[in-house]
This record gives structure tokens, C-alpha cells and sequence, in this order.
């Protein structure tokens, strides 16, 4: 009768201690998956910027209007004109935050080559 | 003699309670192993998903920029009434056709008046649309895939025409 206590108290112990190790563990694992989640989402925005940031380098160089960003997303561009050649930076924003910069350069006169 | 009742009555509360404090562990360890497992592969499965649409969309949208870019001549219609980029090499009557037929990206390479069909292109990768749009001398290419859309803007140095249906 007294014997039997004891083993059950400490069976609980070790449940206990167990599932305090699995919530540390699991802890672990949910932090690394919401930082894979958050990555996916960052690479997803890069992608996107990127091809922004090219287009609009490409519609500046023929003096073409600059593409409609999708929403949430913004392109600020800066030109300017120096020995002949043309330069522009361009910043492509999604919700407020810088997400790629391009700075591309083409001569003014004739249309040549833009570099990235 | 009497006291001993007490003391029975005691154990077996005691026994009680530890047995149901023992099954709730148990439960709780259960319920937050199958939590975790379930929330795992589920967020697994779409960082997988999203990667593998970024990386089909970007490798299209890359290939064909490149494409463009490469060729002498440019002309943006139709092939057999999907939208269709007709590539011009110098020097040689043979000319590239890219389209999206039967879910897959094609490339066709062939000599003019062989009358050749969409469906004779070669598959290069998986993507559900390809949508072109010349204005000026800007060529817009848009990916779809998986509900996902990319668009790049490029302006070929040799010009852009725009064509009604490819002959091929």
C-alpha cells in the first residue's frame, strides 16, 4: 500500500519532465517554422521586386511610361543627367520598406545599353 | 481496526486523482505532439509549394527574357490561338517559338513552311499561361502559375513587331 505511492509520483515526475522537454522542443521547431514561413514570403517579395526594378529600368531606357506596381508595392526613382550619360536609381518599396535597389545608366543622346 | 478505514478511503482518492492527472498528461502530450506535427507539414507544404512557384516563374520569365534578348528579330502574336514570341536568328531560316501549350512551356525551333503545329514544340517547363503585351518598343511577358502572376518589362534592341498568327 505505502510502496505504491511513491512509484506513481515519481511516473508523474517523469511525465511531467517529458512533456516539459517536448514544449521546449516544440517551441524550437514552431520558431523555425514560422521563420521558414517568413522567408518563403521574403523571397516572394524579392522576385517580385526585382522584376519591378527591371522593368522599369527597361521603360525608362525607350522613355516609355514606368509599370504599375502591384499593390503594395511602390517605385521611387531618381535621375540624373551627367557627361552625357543618364543614371537613375531605382527603389522598389513594398509596404514602406526598401526591398531591392537598381541603379542602371544609358547615354543620353542615343539609346545604348542599360547596365544594372 | 477503525482507523484503517480512513486511511483505505485515503489511498484509493489518492490512487484516483493520480490516475487522472496521469491520463490528462498523457492527453496534453498527445494533443501538442499531433499540433505540432499537423501545423509542421502544413506550413512545410507551402513554403514548398511557394518555392517551387517562384523558382518555375523565375526560370520562365528568365528564359524567355533571355530568349528575347538573344534573337534578331522579335514579333509577339499567336500560335495556334495561344500567345506565341516569334524569335528571328541572322543568317539562318529557321526561327524559335515560344508558347504555353497543354500547361507546359514549348519551345519550337524549326525552318519556315514546315508547317508545324503547337503541339510539335518541345516542353521545356510547367507554367499555366504566358501572356504578352507590345506597346512601343516594350514587350511585356507575364508568368502564370499557380495563381501567381510575374511580369517583366524588356525592350528588345532590335525592335518589336507585333504579328497576328506565327507561321511557322
Amino acid at each position: 500500500m505505502s510502496r505504491g505511492a511513491p512509484r506513481a509520483n515519481l511516473f508523474l515526475l517523469e511525465l511531467v519532465l517529458n512533456l516539459f522537454v517536448f514544449a521546449l522542443c516544440a517551441a524550437v521547431c514552431v520558431g523555425l517554422l514560422v521563420r521558414a514561413h517568413g522567408l518563403s514570403r521574403e523571397s516572394g517579395r524579392l522576385t517580385q521586386a526585382v522584376y519591378l526594378a527591371q522593368s522599369a529600368a527597361e521603360a525608362a531606357r525607350t522613355g516609355a511610361a514606368l509599370p504599375e506596381p502591384p499593390e503594395g508595392y511602390e517605385i521611387c526613382h531618381e535621375t540624373k543627367e551627367d557627361g552625357g550619360v543618364t543614371s537613375m536609381e531605382i527603389r522598389v518599396l513594398c509596404q514602406g520598406r526598401t526591398v531591392y535597389t537598381l541603379e542602371t545608366a544609358w547615354p543620353c543622346t542615343s539609346a545604348g545599353e542599360a547596365t544594372g | 481496526m477503525r482507523g484503517a478505514e480512513p486511511d483505505m478511503r485515503r489511498f484509493y482518492t489518492g490512487r484516483s486523482l493520480r490516475s487522472a492527472l496521469t491520463a490528462a498528461l498523457c492527453s496534453l502530450f498527445f494533443l501538442l505532439a499531433m499540433g505540432i506535427t499537423l501545423m509542421g507539414s502544413g506550413v512545410y507544404r507551402g513554403v514548398a509549394a511557394a518555392a517551387e512557384a517562384h523558382d518555375t516563374q523565375r526560370t520562365a520569365l528568365s528564359y524567355v527574357i533571355n530568349q528575347v534578348r538573344r534573337a534578331q528579330q522579335v514579333k509577339a502574336g499567336t500560335f495556334g490561338g495561344v500567345p506565341a514570341l516569334d524569335l528571328d536568328e541572322s543568317g539562318s531560316d529557321c526561327h524559335t517559338v515560344l508558347y504555353v501549350f497543354g500547361g507546359q512551356l514549348c519551345e519550337l525551333y524549326a525552318e519556315r513552311g514546315t508547317g508545324l503545329t503547337p503541339e510539335d514544340g518541345v516542353p521545356i517547363l510547367p507554367l499555366d499561361g504566358l501572356e504578352l503585351t507590345a506597346e512601343g518598343e516594350l514587350l511585356t511577358v507575364t508568368a502564370v502559375y499557380g495563381g501567381e502572376r510575374y511580369s517583366v518589362c524588356v525592350a528588345p534592341r532590335t525592335g518589336l513587331e507585333k504579328t497576328g498568327e506565327v507561321t511557322v
